[in-house]
């Protein structure tokens, strides 16, 4: 049955990045209009402050970039050198915007899948604990549990995090991705990477397991309460395969709907807790950034984020479609 | 109509916990500038005092000298002011698209759905770093920042509600009447929707002050204006030996978005009472 | 003939806070096997309930408050939970009004089946999905081994709930609840459908309780029907008599309403003046007799209990129960099939 399938997702797959590139130009233009609004002119700042860059080289860059030409040409010169990858040079770091940001890449795509596992699979459990307890001490617990964390900032949590787990406790490192002092190869290098992975993971994914605790919550006594529930029962299954064959496996919709809404939600808080944990993402690419004034990596990557969104946000509407066969890949 | 739901609100246990809490922290922001009226910014005592070693500085003091208690209140103030104004352009910005889009349907509620799809692809708290780098930072800056990077859901909140009441018979009358668009919108359409609007900007208050304190923490604060973000992202580096310079400010903020959600959902409770039967 | 099922003094509450409401009071009714019996009543009536009763598929806030199940002489409601899942769908099966909303969304009709099958059956993955096809092709559903890996919305309507019936049928059931199997459905496929039930006990001789508010159908289908009104049942006996002479009021007002065509042209439709009763706070005395024409000083004082009727002879060996202090005179309706050989 998958293997019939696999055409008809190559093909939906192809359609959706098809209709991403106008997503893409629009936020091009967003960031184009970020830059002419800015104080300075375009080349102040992309260059970053004054002295990062050669004035013959800021005077090139001027005529390159047409500054005396109409709004509208300059436009079309920024999405031609968006669309053709070139997001600029760094004066701070010296390099290639692009070569910078695909550089911290694998990094933030490891912080945020991990946390989104985790946020998954605790906030299934703490969801279906809460349904399957509904109005007692469990489910009250949750409810409590899920009200603080809704209010909770992340980079504090972070911070706190440390203070107990590495600092009182001694149990994990504080920052960082993997430790520089020792020279690790193979497994012992993944285990270090997933000890140093822990707290940062964990800080991330709270806000969103409270999330979808909740939202799990609501989907599962819902489901309970549907038909096809009643059949499974007439059928003489047992209560725990009816919560997770019939209940659970319909509750994982509104969950997917809700995962891929917060994807940039996300990658905004991998920005923070990477700059918490000193994890070498893009987030701490972003907050060396910041504190160097170097407005065009920041822009480069805005833009580059809000691509990853719109390509993560493709995955899971193509997971959606598969767990939903009422969604037809086609049409 | 109004008052109905303020009985309903005065009912409703979370409204009157997210009440009594915002209640208390305006009073720490006016009465706090009475008794702690210094600068924050000033070395006020011996640095890294713990809370309770000098009663001069109950809160403490940072590895500057600097008064933590003072910075609370001036914290507690900039909290406020960023949370409301912001939530306030988020609203005003909000409305504006979705009432468009929801009345004029078309071409026009096309336009400006792409431009909100575009808003909610864009890593909110990204773009909102991006505009405050680019604009230099400052409590105006982090207001209009975060006003605009939130407004996507009310968009859409106010887009369904005018797509329902347009076809309403009252909004039909009046259209006979001859009413001008500008005026159906803001005299009809508008009253009806703006129930689940004032919930929505409650919990855009809670985000708002969320943000304001990320911004500060990463070195994108007001540097005139001492903020609990601000305390935070100056303690970071002695965190591990002096946690209380981090840690008071966050149960602060921690407190003050737990009572704006509390209110948001007391307030969501009360205007669907249906709702709330269940 | 020795009873299949035999339902004795049955109650189910549902507990809400506005006070406890009596769905179910005091119902008895037996099947033999091989025999359908219908149960009968406006919605509201508590014959759903009495269904999912039976199964012991009432859950918070209703619970099942008193009487006995007598399942091959075995009293469900004694059975423990584990006990009773062996009955679900292997002995007892049922079927549902809404085949669409009654089959799981996010798996194909076969994976519901073959759940079905493997929950009673030592068989493998396999076979299951085999005797799926098998039984799908029973029910008359065209290419069923393709239809057995759809999904329930593509199906049609009749499809769905022939697919639903192949699921019920799965281990052979010695009773099946059918809880208004056509009225999701279009005249045409009704047919189809009840002509399908019909054969299928023929062949299986298993015993058939049929819940329906079609009077059509229970003609058509019934050996014996039991009227329900406002939770209790209020006569009972074989199609024959019940349709041809009915003793309590309700029973004899519900079949004027369809006995259009034994209407002389241009009298009004006959209707039931008034509404069913609120279960929530119950009347004393007979729940009819607000809407009873042959009203009495006792029906206000006393609940009628469900009585063996001995008054005509004219039905030899058919025990016919009423549950009423003034039963009508089976004379006194107008029987269209008599009144024409009169």
């Amino acid at each position: 049955m998958s293997s019939s399938h696999f055409p008809t997702v190559l093909k939906f797959l192809r359609r959706r990045l098809w209709l991403a590139v106008p997503v893409i130009a629009g936020i091009a233009i967003l960031n184009f209009l970020i830059l002419q609004l800015a104080p300075g002119d375009v080349v102040d700042v992309l260059a970053g402050e004054a002295g990062a860059a050669t004035p013959e080289y800021m005077a090139q860059l001027r005529t390159e970039f047409g500054l005396d030409r109409p709004i509208y040409v300059q436009l079309v010169f920024y999405l031609k050198s968006v669309f053709t990858l070139d997001l600029g040079f760094s004066f701070r770091q010296n390099m290639p915007v692009l070569t910078l940001i695909l550089d911290r890449l694998p990094a933030t795509l490891l912080l945020m899948l991990t946390a989104m596992g985790i946020a998954l699979v605790a906030g299934l459990a703490l969801g279906v604990i809460s349904s399957l307890y509904v109005h007692r001490w469990a489910d009250r617990l949750i409810a409590v549990f899920v009200l603080i964390t809704y209010a909770l900032p992340t980079f504090w949590l972070g911070l706190m995090a440390i203070v107990l787990f590495s600092g009182r406790l001694g149990w994990l490192p504080s920052g960082n991705m993997t430790d520089i002092s020792a020279d690790y190869t193979g497994l012992t290098y993944a285990w270090d990477v997933t000890r140093h992975a822990i707290l940062p993971a964990a800080t991330l994914a709270t806000f969103y397991l409270a999330v979808y605790a909740k939202l799990v919550r609501t989907a599962m006594l819902e489901s309970y309460g549907a038909d096809f529930i009643r059949t499974a029962r007439a059928k003489g299954a047992t209560e725990t395969r009816i919560t997770l064959f019939h209940a659970l496996r319909n509750a994982l919709l509104p969950l997917l709907t809700m995962l891929g809404l917060q994807v940039s939600s996300i990658l905004s808080g991998a920005v923070l807790v990477e700059s918490v944990f000193s994890w070498p993402g893009l987030g701490r690419l972003a907050f060396e950034s910041i504190l160097a004034r170097d407005l065009n990596l920041l822009l480069g990557i805005l833009l580059f984020s809000s691509v990853v969104v719109t390509l993560i946000n493709i995955c899971v509407d193509a997971v959606y479609a598969f767990l939903d066969p009422r969604i037809e890949l086609q049409h | 109509m109004y008052r109905i739901i303020l009985e309903h609100i005065l009912q409703n246990r979370a409204a009157i916990a997210g009440l009594l809490l915002l209640v208390a922290v305006i009073l720490i922001a006016v009465l706090g500038s009475f008794y702690l009226p210094g600068d924050p910014w000033e070395m006020a005592n011996a640095p890294m005092l713990w809370p309770g070693d000098d009663p001069d500085s109950p809160l403490g003091t940072d590895i500057m000298g600097r008064d933590i208690a003072t910075g609370m209140v001036s914290g507690a103030k900039v909290s406020l002011l960023v949370g409301f104004a912001s939530a306030f352009i988020s609203a005003l910005v909000g409305i504006t698209f979705g009432a468009l889009g929801g009345f004029y349907r078309g071409w026009v509620d096309a336009f400006l759905m792409r431009i909100t799809e575009l808003f909610q692809t864009v890593p909110q708290f990204v773009l909102a770093v991006v505009l405050v780098a680019v604009f230099k930072p400052s409590v105006v800056t982090a207001v209009f920042a975060i006003g605009i990077v939130s407004w996507p859901p009310t968009a859409r909140l106010v887009r369904s509600a005018f797509l329902v009441l347009r076809e309403r018979e009252f909004v039909l009358a009046a259209r006979t009447l001859g009413m001008s668009d500008p005026r159906l919108i803001l005299t009809q359409l508008l009253p009806n929707a703006l129930p689940p609007v004032i919930v929505i900007s409650a919990l855009n208050i809670a985000t708002a002050i969320l943000t304001e304190a990320s911004l500060s923490f990463l070195g994108l604060g007001d540097p005139n204006v001492m903020s609990w973000g601000t305390i935070i992202g100056n303690g970071r580096e002695q965190v591990v030996d002096a946690w209380y310079i981090c840690g008071i400010p966050g149960i602060a903020i921690l407190v003050v978005v737990l009572a704006f959600n509390l209110l948001g959902e007391g307030l969501n409770d009360a205007l669907n009472p249906q709702l709330h039967k269940r | 003939m020795s009873e299949l099922l035999s339902v004795h003094k049955l109650a189910t509450c549902f507990h809400s806070r506005r006070g406890i409401i009596r769905a179910v009071d005091e119902v008895s009714f037996s099947i033999a096997a091989g025999e359908t019996l219908a149960l009968v009543g406006e919605s509201g009536s508590g014959k759903s309930v009495t269904a999912a009763s039976i199964l012991r598929l009432i859950s918070a806030p209703g619970r099942i408050e008193g009487g006995e199940i007598l399942f091959q002489g075995q009293d469900l409601l004694k059975l423990g939970t584990a006990a009773i899942r062996q009955i679900r769908g292997n002995r007892i099966a049922m079927i549902f009004q809404e085949p669409l909303s009654a089959f799981n969304p996010v798996q194909s009709i076969g994976t519901q089946i073959v759940e079905a099958i493997r929950l009673h059956r030592k068989v493998s993955r396999k076979q299951a999905f085999e005797q799926a096809v098998t039984l799908l092709e029973r029910m008359g559903i065209p290419s069923p081994a393709q239809r057995v890996h759809e999904f329930p919305h593509r199906l049609s309507g009749g499809m769905r709930q022939r697919a639903m019936i192949a699921m019920a049928l799965s281990c052979e059931p010695d009773l099946l609840i059918a809880d208004e199997p056509t009225t999701a459905l279009d005249v045409t496929t009704q047919a189809q459908i009840l002509e399908l039930l019909k054969e299928l006990q023929a062949a299986n001789g298993m015993g058939m309780l049929l819940i329906t508010h079609d009077l059509g159908m229970v003609a058509e289908t019934a050996h014996r029907a039991a009227v329900m009104y406002a939770g209790r049942v209020v006569e009972e006996g074989s199609i024959d008599r019940l349709f041809t002479a009915a003793r309590h009021p309700y029973t004899a007002g519900l079949l004027a309403s369809v006995n259009i065509e034994a209407l002389a042209p241009g009298t009004k439709l006959p209707e039931i003046p008034g509404s069913a009763p609120s279960l929530l706070n119950p009347v004393q005395g007979c729940a009819f007799a607000e809407r009873c024409n042959a009203r009495h000083a006792l029906c206000d004082k006393q609940t009628p209990p469900l009585a063996t009727d001995t008054e005509p002879e004219s039905f030899p060996g058919s025990r016919h129960r009423v549950a009423c202090f003034l039963p009508a005179r089976p004379d006194a309706i107008p029987l269209p099939v008599e009144s024409e050989a009169a």
